[in-house]
């Protein structure tokens, strides 16, 4: 029995939780990530940067009514990555399945 | 939320539901759509059938005004800023559904002017609205709309069987107040109580 390795990338709390966030949406705000993970901007900022350095995600800068917006997007490298450490995960939870 | 402290497996797959959760209870509607095209159909079909039974020479003038009052609607629609901080792949295909409705909607007012007539058009008419008010509710979790959807199609049979026009605007009155007045209301309380919270 071989238990896989757990991504690093993912395996944070506050990563995570923004990843499983963008799994299910299309895209979202800096702002809608900081108000769900109830994470602090800075904190909140610096792991979107190692996420999206990762290439797990696409972070797209811009301006709307004047204001600066942050939207974030996963990609397929990062959807495929969270795929992954859903199953490293199972084989740690059901160990008798994966045999 | 911490970033770096030790994170069991149990936790990991707490964080990944608690996150999904989240996300999927994010789909709400302010109801003021409903309530603003629900009030412009009400007043439209009661002003109709009023021109009818006084006699007046042209009863379609409420929904020549309508026809104005649509354009502002849609202008305000298309135009109005968006508060949204996500956008979900359920909110990209119920802009389809939006955008067929109102093609949908255009050659059945079409129709009503060029073939089909207005009292089975009407009856057209709020079959699409019945269809419109199932995809939402159905998308909102929302038990109003759905219960309009039904009563829509049951008013969309009575104005194609009934063959007296001023009695199709009372009865599509009715529809539009169960369909879109009521579930707009209910929306709209909803999301204030959400925006307190």
């Amino acid at each position: 029995m071989e238990f896989k390795e757990l991504d690093p990338i993912l395996h944070s709390q506050l990563r995570l939780a923004v990843v499983s966030l963008l799994i299910s949406v299309r895209e979202a705000e800096f702002t809608f990530l900081k108000e769900k993970t109830n994470a602090t901007a800075g904190n909140l900022s610096v792991q979107i940067n190692k996420l999206k350095d990762a290439g797990y995600l696409e972070v797209i800068k811009q301006f709307n009514n004047n204001y600066p917006q942050t939207i974030c997007k996963i990609t397929k490298k990062g959807i495929d990555a969270f795929e992954e450490y859903v199953k490293a995960l199972q084989t740690y939870m059901n160990p008798n399945d994966q045999q | 939320m911490s970033t770096e402290q030790h994170l069991s497996n149990e936790k990991s797959l707490a964080i990944i539901h608690q996150m999904i959760n989240q996300a999927k209870n994010n789909i709400s509607d302010s109801g003021l759509s409903w309530l603003l095209w629900g009030v412009a159909l009400f007043l439209t079909s009661v002003s109709t059938y009023i021109f009818i039974d006084i006699g007046s020479d042209n009863i379609f003038l409420g929904w020549n005004i309508f026809g104005i009052v649509t354009i502002l609607l849609l202008s305000y629609e298309i135009f109005r800023p968006k508060k949204k901080s996500v956008r979900t792949y359920l909110d990209d295909i119920l802009r389809l559904v939006d955008i067929g409705f109102i093609v949908c909607l255009f050659i059945i007012i079409f129709s009503i002017n060029y073939s089909v007539g207005p009292n089975n058009g009407f009856g057209f008419m709020l079959m699409i609205f019945a269809f419109l008010m199932l995809v939402k509710g159905g998308a909102i979790k929302s038990k109003a709309l759905i219960v309009g959807a039904v009563v829509n199609w049951a008013a969309a049979i009575a104005v194609i069987v009934n063959t007296e026009f001023r009695y199709d605007m009372l009865i599509m009155a009715a529809a539009v107040l169960i369909g879109y007045i009521i579930p707009g209301l209910l929306l709209r309380a909803q999301h204030k109580r959400n925006s307190i919270k």
